[in-house]
């Protein structure tokens, strides 16, 4: 897929045909606020595979004087604005169907145990889909409402569509696959179209009604099948029911991303769809289109080769080499460094942005990293490598490293971060491994 | 031991127990395996399975796949834009990408499913006489959108519409016309049924009237519809629906007659194509990367040429040779364009177009060596005897090696100058936390050792002249073989292999895993694949004359 597009300004024309009904032009950033006249908080998940090499991750020091790791370098410029998190358990990874890098993907954001099911990985018993919400898609029922999106979902070049390569869930069963084309992501979110205000109208209505039938279509399916087959039915009615969400106008306007030529299908673009992902996962924020994005890089597992760092083999496969083998351990340090760079550019990119009280984007962001593992030849799931960046709007107390004393299980901290961004649980996923909310204050 | 197929467990159903126990037991090679083992032609005591009774297992409802909305699209609206490449991918679980219970619709997909009903209807509403059945100006805009409702609906749901139906519809109609025109009425309607639940699914409630201890006949329409995802990957045409209309698709031999001629239609060879390519693993070549360094020559031309060799091989052993298994697994034809030729070695082949060529028959054994099967089957960097015997036992023979222990650390060989890959994964035949297992699959995969990780043929690996030799347990074809033609010559006459061709088949027709309900249904088809000397369009034939092809369990809430 090769199409070039240009920056452009978001209008109420060029938005209508991506499906949103009216929109001032102008070529700021939008002044986006909440009820209260101050910038809403946001939450953004990133993914990248295999584990890290804990030596060359965790930072020397402790609490507020700590100095960064090789492989956390590149963030430098944010260290007075990340929490770097030092003993998280993926305690609930322990349990349940699935290889390691299944568990670790799907327990990842759900902290529950994976379905029973029919795919058999490189050790456990065989499995389906991760059997609970993912915490994002858990805030998103409390603050999903209000943008033209719920949550956006960016992959670069995922590519697989198991439950190896898929950790948002809006409920058990229901992996949400990430856009992985920028090209299109670009027509979704940011339109696609030169229509008079006439015309649009037309459009909207036609849509809104379309989508009404379709929804008694559905309904009535719904009634006369299985229970079984009726939930997957009532699923897609809520998929329909969230692009029905999208029709509704919103205020704000800003100015989208150029996404220039390239191929999806050429590995040597992955830093290249990596990038523009990040461009238009910061604009989709920026002009308020979604409070709850992610950016999943490959999948759990993932075995994509280097060439840009010189690395032929593999990441997956230099994942189990002996940590003897310091060629090897080198290159995974290589790797797991060369993410770091894509996250501070990230970070980077959310921080350019000024909001309506003098704050950044990023200040207003909880920006989470995590991995599937912690050690890939070991496939351990602790101490899981987490680093948070972002104040969250004061919700989260940044420029620490928090050695942790005793390992905390995960799911705790997923209830942190659901607090963190006002949403009011106590336990999250499994109750069994959640004793309780891990501050992030 | 095999147990009498009645009693041979499928392996959906008792895998996680299985599991268990063999996780409890040490790690022989026995305990790690689950499936057929020894000689098939024990099992062959043709016991009673059919008892009188239908048994037709599960029928989840199936949603329309990625390949099923596109070719359904082109057969409906003459549209070859295949929209549905746009979808997110199906979920997969297991090999195949049309497991009903993964294929779920997110709000992505929905997406998707209205942006290509909006470009499928601008493009068909832009050729309005070829849509409509009647002329709008002389019959009248409302009755002519009418006839188009019931005669357009019901192509579009494969059955007439309901009244509720086809009143909702002109509902919408009417909405759409009234501030614009007809066209925008037409229009909604037309994106609306692409967006429906009887389009998107193929919902199945059988005929209620003939309900016998909770199992139903299929209908005519169900049963057309299920011929033609089967065999076509699409909807029903004309004749099928003809026959639906008239109740012809009730008896085993109407059923068989629409069979046959569906597997002679130019539309039953991609969709037939689509199962080899998912069962050999080379639609995963897609996601498939390789270290430059180590393979140069593997470029996205030589990617895309491989796949188009495994599907043109398949088209001819289907349609061109005998069908059967036997030549799918040995046959040295295949067919090849310059850069494929290149890779095989073979020189007077140039350009992009395909040709057929005969292979070194001592080098090459039909799909097992096919250049794309064992790229899937490689490393980025190396060869996998591991994954090329796991895909033997599992894919070849319906065993499923079970897995190491979680604590196990597996630390996958260095490709080390000098170090072959056979020398370098003999560590497995030592240790004994490895070797219970890897037994089972080590000494099949260093069969395949004459072939690097994309598949070229080799006789040297690391400087280490190659040692292709193998041996085969747990199985009817027990003993040591030479390389991996060798092998092949010994699956083709394994019935524990031409059993699980028929297993294979049966979990993608019915879109799941086999269960004990299903005994007498996989015993009909193997019976008739057995009887027909292994042809696999028998086989498929043999597939809709199954209690699970004809029958389903009454839908209850």
């Amino acid at each position: 897929m090769t199409m070039k597009r240009q920056a452009s300004t978001i209008t109420r024309r060029g938005l209508l045909g991506g499906g949103v009904a009216a929109l001032a032009a102008s070529a700021l950033y939008p002044r986006v606020v909440t009820a209260n006249n101050t910038p809403p908080k946001r939450l953004i998940v990133v993914f990248s595979a295999n584990g890290t090499i804990y030596d060359h991750w965790a930072p020397s020091g402790s609490g507020t004087s700590f100095t960064l790791s090789p492989i956390l370098a590149p963030l430098a410029p944010y260290q007075q604005k990340l929490l770097i998190l030092d003993g998280i358990n993926v305690q609930s990874a322990s349990n349940g169907p699935g290889d390691d890098h299944m568990k670790g993907m799907g327990h990842m954001l759900t902290g529950i145990e994976l379905l029973p099911g029919t795919t058999q990985g490189g050790a456990g018993t065989p499995a389906g889909f991760a059997g609970g919400i993912s915490i994002d898609q858990r805030i998103v029922q409390d603050i999903g409402q209000t943008t033209r999106f719920p949550s956006l979902e960016f992959g670069v070049m995922v590519q697989n569509s198991d439950v190896w390569a898929r950790m948002i869930y809006s409920g058990a069963n229901q992996p949400l696959p990430p856009m992985e084309d920028p090209t299109k992501a670009f027509i979704r979110v940011f339109g696609n179209s030169n229509l008079s205000t006439a015309q649009a109208a037309i459009l909207l209505k036609r849509r809104q009604s379309v989508l009404d039938s379709t929804q008694v279509s559905l309904g009535n399916l719904a009634k006369t099948v299985s229970s079984d087959d009726a939930q997957r039915v009532l699923q897609h009615q809520d998929s329909v029911r969230q692009i029905e969400k999208q029709l509704i106008a919103q205020t704000a306007a800003c100015t989208a991303p150029t996404v220039g030529t390239i191929d999806v299908n050429n590995e040597a673009n992955y830093p290249a769809v990596g990038k523009v992902q990040m461009d238009m996962l910061v604009a989709a924020l920026a002009c308020d289109q979604t409070r709850v994005a992610s950016l999943q890089w490959s999948h759990s597992v993932s075995d994509i080769p280097m060439p840009w760092l010189n690395i032929g083999t593999g990441h997956h496969t230099l994942s189990h080499k002996d940590d003897t083998d310091t060629v090897s351990q080198d290159q995974l340090v290589q790797i797991n460094t060369w993410y770091a760079q894509q996250f501070a550019y990230l970070l980077g990119k959310l921080d350019a942005v000024t909001e309506t009280d003098g704050s950044t984007l990023l200040d207003n962001c909880l920006v989470l990293w995590i991995n599937e593992l912690a050690k890939g030849n070991i496939h351990s799931h602790k101490p899981l490598p987490v680093v948070i960046a972002g104040k969250c709007s004061g919700a989260v107390s940044t420029g620490k490293y928090n050695k942790l004393a005793t390992s905390v299980p995960h799911n705790n901290l997923l209830v942190g971060i659901a607090n963190a961004m006002d949403v009011n649980i106590t336990t999250f996923g499994n109750p069994a491994y959640c004793t309780g909310a891990f501050s992030l204050a | 031991m095999l147990l009498p197929r009645a009693l041979r467990k499928p392996r959906v159903a008792t895998l996680v127990a299985s599991v268990a126990l063999a996780t409890a037991a040490a790690f022989s090679s026995e305990s790690c395996v689950v499936g057929d083992l020894g000689d098939a032609n024990q099992g062959k005591a043709k016991s009673p399975l059919c008892n009188g009774t239908p048994s037709p297992g599960p029928s989840p409802l199936r949603r329309l796949t990625q390949t099923e909305y596109d070719n359904t699209v082109r057969d409906l609206l003459g549209d070859t834009t295949a929209p549905a490449k746009a979808f997110p991918p199906d979920q997969k679980i297991g090999a195949f990408s049309n497991t009903a219970t993964a294929l779920t619709v997110s709000p992505l997909l929905a997406q998707g499913y209205e942006s290509a009903a909006e470009s499928l209807a601008a493009t068909a509403v832009a050729n309005m006489k070829t849509l409509l059945p009647c002329n709008p100006t002389t019959a009248g805009e409302d009755a002519c959108a009418q006839q188009f409702i019931a005669t357009f609906g019901k192509k579009a749901f494969r059955r007439p519409l309901t009244d509720d139906e086809k009143s909702v519809l002109f509902g919408l109609y009417q909405t759409n016309k009234s501030g614009a025109d007809f066209t925008n009425g037409i229009q909604a309607v037309l994106e609306a049924i692409l967006q429906s639940g009887p389009f998107l699914y193929r919902p199945e409630y059988g005929d209620v009237t003939k309900a016998n201890a909770g199992v139903v006949p299929l209908t005519s329409y169900e049963m057309a519809s299920r011929l033609s995802y089967l065999l076509w990957g699409s909807m029903p045409d004309d004749e099928l629906m003809a026959a639906a209309d008239s109740d012809q698709l009730a008896s085993t031999d109407q059923i068989a007659a629409e069979a046959r001629r569906m597997i002679q239609d130019p539309k039953a060879r991609p969709a037939i194509e689509q199962f080899y390519a998912e069962w050999l693993e080379v639609s995963t070549l897609d996601g498939v990367a390789k270290d430059p360094k180590t393979y140069p020559d593997f470029t996205p031309s030589l990617r895309t040429a491989m796949q188009e060799e495994t599907r043109e091989f398949v088209d001819w052993v289907m349609w061109q040779s005998d069908a059967r298994l036997e030549t799918l697994l040995t046959s040295p034809t295949t067919f090849v364009n310059g850069e494929l030729a290149h890779a095989y070695g073979i020189s007077g082949v140039s350009g992009s177009t395909f040709q057929q060529v005969s292979l070194d028959p001592t080098q090459r054994a039909g799909v097992l060596t096919e250049i794309a099967v064992m790229t899937a089957l490689g490393k980025p960097d190396r060869s996998s005897p591991v994954l090329r015997g796991k895909f033997v036992r599992e894919h070849m023979l319906c065993q499923t090696i079970l897995p190491p222990p979680s604590n196990v650390v597996i630390v996958p060989p260095a490709v080390t100058p000098g170090v072959s890959t056979r020398e370098a994964f003999s560590q497995h035949s030592t240790d004994p936390a490895c070797k219970g297992c890897h037994s089972l699959m080590d000494p099949i995969g260093f069969g395949f050792e004459n072939f690097d990780g994309i598949g070229e043929y080799r006789t040297s690996d690391q400087g280490i002249p190659v040692d292709a030799t193998g041996n085969m347990t747990s199985s009817d074809i027990n003993g040591p073989f030479n390389g991996a033609v060798d092998l092949a010559q010994k699956l083709a006459t394994s019935g524990a292999a031409s059993d699980c061709m028929a297993t294979e088949w049966f979990r993608y027709a019915f879109g799941r895993g086999d269960t004990l309900d299903d005994a007498c249904s996989l015993d009909t088809a193997t019976k008739a694949f057995d009887t027909s000397n292994h042809d696999m369009r028998e086989l498929l034939i043999a597939l809709t004359q199954t209690d699970a092809f004809r029958y389903r369990v009454q839908v209850s809430q």
